[in-house]
């Protein structure tokens, strides 16, 4: 499972900031690696981690590792909010039916905003967390 | 929303109007997301002899915590109801945010 | 019955210990499937050597073991890559594997239930969730449900 936590700057709104741990468990972290690779969110790398934390869930939540999903959560102080990133930390997706996969890692963890999408774009997570940090 | 290709396949919207409640999609959907919700009526015709019968689309539900964006069902649909759109930018604060019916298919714009 | 091409490795432990000490000794596969309708568990190894010209050469092997009392004898003696694939056909499939001395759960820790992958095992979420594909005309009648074989659904 790999962790990465940061503070980003959004591209294309320079005046925000967010401070993310991305759980990347299976190929939407692929598109989280994209949203890097693609400029649309930037490392600020003079920056502490803010007043607030995202935790990102990308990814199949499996039984086995859900309870390191959650060990991951409580680690983050608060506030903060989790974000989950596309069809299987939504419901469990294409593997509903699976003996192994937690259905949705809002089993485990209280999720504040559900990014749909098998995998969804990089446009969308940084859509969805500007939505987040910003007042609509 | 953030600039995506015109071609980028975001969401699925539904044509109402083009719907016959055939139900192929709900049974061709590998993870069971689509519902639909029809009744029958009868429509009598001037000059018909027998009066049609037609059915009424009541209820026609995506849940986008499902959906894989496989596109099955824009391809088994007979009458061209459901097509691609580029939108990506309709996270929900809670899984029933993400299950969108008739208005909110349609809402996402024309072919 | 498909499967791999060849005769049936009868004596399992002992072909396989003859193919690697003929220098197929690099393991690319070892696995199991569930042929339900023979009551049998297939397993296939795939062993790759490399030639005496540059190239590969590779032999599969498969053998038949009884669903119901299922077991195989362990090749790690001569093959210590096979460690985690006879692991996992135990835990997957239920095969006692015989002289294979760590059995632990690869993936399913506290999970209960059937062996996963064997074709009897059934899949709770489509036995029951119901399928938005039956119309209210189908009633009671007995529907053909994606992924649910009748068999599945008589034994609740």
């Amino acid at each position: 499972m790999a962790r990465e936590e940061r503070v980003y700057a959004v591209a294309a709104r320079p005046d925000v900031r967010i401070h993310v741990r991305d759980l990347g468990l299976a190929c939407c972290a692929v598109e989280f690696a994209a949203a890097l690779g693609q400029g649309l969110l930037v490392p600020a790398e003079d920056e502490e981690p803010g007043s607030a934390a995202v935790l990102v869930v990308s990814g199949t939540v499996t039984d086995a590792l859900a309870p390191q999903v959650l060990a991951a959560w409580e680690a983050l102080p608060e506030p903060k909010a989790a974000v989950s990133f596309g069809a299987c930390s939504n419901s469990g997706g294409p593997y509903w039916d699976s003996y192994s996969v937690t259905k949705g890692v809002d089993q485990v963890i209280p999720v504040t905003s559900y990014v749909p999408g098998c995998p969804p774009r990089p446009e969308a997570l940084v859509d969805a967390l500007v939505s987040l940090v910003v007042p609509a | 929303m953030s600039d995506v290709p015109a071609q980028a396949r975001g969401a699925i919207a539904l044509d109402a109007a083009a719907c016959t409640s055939c139900m192929l999609c709900v049974k061709e959907c590998p993870d069971w997301c689509i519902h639909i919700e029809s009744h029958n009526e009868e429509v009598s015709e001037p000059g018909a002899r027998r009066p049609r019968t037609v059915a009424v689309l009541d209820s026609f539900t995506i849940d986008w915590g499902l959906c894989m964006y496989c596109g099955i069902c824009v391809e088994v649909c007979p009458f061209d109801a459901l097509h691609w759109v580029p939108q990506h930018d309709y996270a929900a604060p809670d899984a029933q945010g993400l299950r969108y019916g008739i208005e909110r298919l349609e809402a996402f714009g024309p072919r | 019955m498909s499967g791999p091409p060849g005769p049936l490795w009868e004596l399992w432990a002992d072909e396989v210990a003859r193919h690697v000490a003929e220098g197929y000794d690099r393991l690319d596969l070892l696995t199991a499937v569930d042929r339900l309708p023979e009551g049998r568990i297939e397993v296939v190894i795939h062993l790759v050597r490399r030639s005496t010209a540059g190239g590969r050469e590779d032999v599969w092997g498969h053998t038949l073991v009884d669903r119901d009392a299922p077991v195989l004898d362990s090749v790690t003696s001569v093959l210590p890559a096979a460690a985690w694939h006879e692991r996992e056909i135990h835990e997957m499939f239920g095969v006692e594997i015989r002289g294979h001395d760590d059995l632990r759960p690869l993936l399913l820790h506290g999970i209960d239930g059937p062996p996963p992958l064997r074709k009897d095992t059934p899949l709770l979420a489509r036995i029951e969730t119901p399928w938005p594909g039956a119309s209210e005309e189908s009633g009671r009648r007995r529907v053909t449900v994606p992924g649910v074989p009748p068999e599945w659904r008589e034994q609740r």
